[in-house]
Parts: C-alpha cells; sequence; structure tokens
C-alpha cells in the first residue's frame, strides 16, 4: 500500500517538475481525451514494467538503456494500435500522441526503478496502478476544465466511431459569448491550475503560522 | 511545399511547442541562453542526420516489407543511436564543449521533438527534400520558443512584482499561452 501511495501522490510531481507534461497537456483537451490517455498511461505502465521485470536479470548496465527504449516503445506502439482497433472513438485526436507515452518521464522513471532496484512484483503492480490512478486524478479534472471553460460543452465519446452511435453524453455548459478563450487550449489552463493549487497552500502556509 | 512554408510553419504557425505541446518540460532544464542554444542547435543536428536515415530505412525498408507499424520503435532506436554518435564526436574533437553541456546530451536520446519530427516523415507525400528543411526549421522553432522563455524568465527574476503562487511553472505557462494566442493570428501566413 506503501508503493501505492507513493505512486500516487508523486503524479503530482507533473505540476511542481513537469514530468509527463507533454502527455498531460496533448491528453488534456477534453474529458474522453483525458480519459484515454489516462488509461493508456496506466496499461503502458503496467505492461512495461511487468516485462521489464522478467528481463531484468539478463540486462547488462551497458545497455539497459536501450533495452528500456525498446520495451517501452514496443508496449507504446501495440497500445495504440489496439485502441485504434478497439476503441476507435476515443482515440480521435490523440492517435498522435498515444505512442509518445514511451519517452514520457512518467514512464521512463518508473521503468528505470524496476531495473535498478529489486522490488517484488506486487510492489511494481501497485506502483503502476498507483500511477495510473494519480495521473488520472490530475488530468481528468483538467480535461473537463479545458472543455467546458474554453468549448462550453462537456462530451464523453461513444468508443466505436461508428457515425450512427452518438455520444453517451453531450452537455452545452456556457453559451459561446462566456466561453473564455485562454482555456481553449491546454496551457493557460495548467498555467492557472498550478496558481490555484499554489495559492492554496500559501494560504495554508499563512494560516498555520498564524497559529 | 516550398521552403519558406516549411520554415514559417515551423516557426511559427506550426510551432512544435505551441500547437502541439511537444517536450514542453524541457524548457524549465534551459534556463541559460548559451545552454538553450547548444541544446537547440544539438538537436537540429540529431533531427537531420537521424531524420535522412529513418526517412530512408522507412519508405525503403519497412514499407515495402510489411512492417510499416514498427515505425516509431525504428524511430526511437534511429535518435538513440545517433545522438549517442554525435555525443561521441564532441567528446572526441571538443572535448571543452563535452564537459561544459554533457549534462544535457541524455535530454536529447529521448526527445519527443525528434520523435514527433520523425513520425511526420512517414507520409509518402513527402520528398527528400521536406524532409531536409522540416528537420531544420522544426527545431527551429523550439530553439526560438527556449531562448523566449530564458529572456522572460531572466526579466521577471529581476521584477519583484510578481505574486508568489504565480512564481515559477505557472508564470511561464501563462506566458506560452499568451505567446501561443498571439502567434495564432500568423497563422494565415
Amino acid at each position: 500500500m506503501k508503493a501505492f501511495k507513493e505512486a500516487f501522490q508523486q503524479e503530482h510531481l507533473v505540476l511542481s517538475l513537469g514530468l509527463g507534461l507533454f502527455i498531460f497537456l496533448a491528453g488534456s483537451q477534453s474529458l474522453t481525451t483525458a480519459w484515454m490517455m489516462s488509461l493508456a498511461l496506466w496499461i503502458n505502465v503496467l505492461l512495461s514494467t511487468s516485462i521489464l521485470f522478467i528481463i531484468r536479470r539478463y540486462l547488462t548496465e551497458d545497455y539497459k538503456w536501450i533495452f528500456i527504449w525498446l520495451v517501452s516503445g514496443s508496449v507504446a506502439t501495440m497500445v495504440t494500435m489496439l485502441a485504434q482497433a478497439f476503441v476507435p472513438g476515443w482515440v480521435v485526436g490523440i492517435e498522435l500522441y498515444l505512442p509518445f507515452i514511451a519517452l514520457s518521464g512518467v514512464i521512463l522513471a518508473r521503468v528505470e526503478s524496476v531495473v535498478l532496484i529489486e522490488l517484488k512484483y506486487q510492489t511494481i503492480v501497485l506502483n503502476a496502478l498507483g500511477s495510473g490512478l494519480g495521473f488520472a486524478m490530475l488530468i481528468i479534472p483538467m480535461g473537463i476544465m479545458v472543455e467546458v471553460l474554453g468549448q462550453g460543452t462537456l462530451s464523453f465519446a461513444s468508443p466505436m466511431l461508428n457515425g450512427h452511435l452518438s455520444p453517451w453524453f453531450e452537455w452545452t455548459i456556457l453559451p459561446e459569448a462566456y466561453r473564455i478563450p485562454i482555456f481553449e487550449g491546454s496551457l493557460g489552463a495548467i498555467g492557472i491550475l498550478i496558481v490555484a493549487a499554489l495559492w492554496i497552500a500559501l494560504v495554508r502556509q499563512i494560516r498555520g503560522q498564524r497559529l | 511545399m516550398n521552403i519558406l512554408t516549411i520554415l514559417l510553419a515551423g516557426l511559427i504557425s506550426g510551432n512544435i511547442v505551441l500547437t502541439r505541446f511537444v517536450d514542453i518540460s524541457l524548457l524549465r532544464n534551459l534556463k541559460k541562453l548559451n545552454v538553450a542554444l547548444f541544446v537547440g542547435f544539438m538537436m537540429m543536428d540529431v533531427t537531420l542526420v537521424s531524420g535522412l536515415v529513418f526517412y530512408g530505412f522507412y519508405h525503403l525498408m519497412l514499407v515495402p516489407s510489411g512492417f510499416a507499424y514498427l515505425g516509431f520503435l525504428s524511430a526511437i532506436m534511429i535518435i538513440a543511436g545517433v545522438s549517442q554518435l554525435e555525443a561521441w564526436m564532441i567528446k572526441r574533437f571538443f572535448p571543452n564543449w563535452y564537459e561544459q553541456y554533457s549534462f544535457y546530451f541524455p535530454l536529447i536520446n529521448t526527445n519527443a521533438v525528434i520523435a514527433f519530427v520523425l513520425m511526420t516523415f512517414v507520409n509518402p507525400a513527402i520528398g527528400w527534400w521536406d524532409v531536409l528543411v522540416t528537420s531544420l526549421a522544426v527545431p527551429l522553432g523550439f530553439v526560438m520558443i527556449n531562448v523566449l522563455m530564458v529572456i522572460y524568465q531572466e526579466r521577471l527574476e529581476k521584477t519583484s512584482r510578481i505574486p508568489q503562487p504565480f512564481q515559477g511553472l505557472s508564470i511561464t505557462f501563462i506566458l506560452l499561452a499568451l505567446v501561443a494566442m498571439a502567434l495564432i493570428g500568423l497563422g494565415g501566413l
């Protein structure tokens, strides 16, 4: 549970240190893309760390990075192809970005720890679950915020691209005149999210000092 | 596409950092102008060489043999190989530069900008000339934004008017968002 908690809390490194920001920003365009990106990240972390756990005894120091890139790149390619085959409706807009999960700091940090440190498989699985959940808890609210404030709608696409299937839900939240342009892309939204997080931390610090 | 169109797209309307958010976290690591310029030009170099190698390998070997789905994997391995080769050459011929900038070489090994550029070369409509110009234009766009951010951050550090929650990463992202909105207006070029 400690491994799960640590991995879950560490995903806030996305905001404080900027690890995995590329996939975070690319995926937080809407609720659907945020959901798909967090699901893809979770599967990538789980599979990559599992495969490297099996082969780690045979990796030498000189060649470990080649195998890390080979494994994470292969898993990312496989996950992208499976997603395009089975849930194409969820992949619209992010199919170009899904393979790049293999190059994000989030994945590379996890897989390197599997290779360098002797861990039990149970710890690795809990770590992967924590990473995925922590990432999802950041990216999904961010996706909702970007979609609602930037586009004025909130929708969740059907996983199949079949034109006869309508989205699972589609609500218009804000009229067009009230949409905020800076939220249309994720850059402004993440800046404001970080401001809000730091402001809350600052207020807590001041209250703590007064007590 | 002519050279000017590709150059303008790489620098402004299709800037890889502002429109695609590629490798945006790298901007936090490159805080000095000399480092930003060195890493930027190393990236251009690696993108050019690996772009040409990948283009030939993909279209002449992978596609005819039915292994086009291995494009991303082969792109990563080619980038890793070329960047290691260039690091070795810098260590051999320019030891002073290697000593000063060796810390930043791993940032180029797993660089998403280079991989992103290479993945655009899978389009069969792109020719060798387009590969050459795109390999130079897109990293140049990254260098431009990086230099801009270094200058902004240096100026912001000197002012005390920024509230504490806005300092650091948050003001950087808000600035990037404003620059992105400004550049959208030039998209008509």
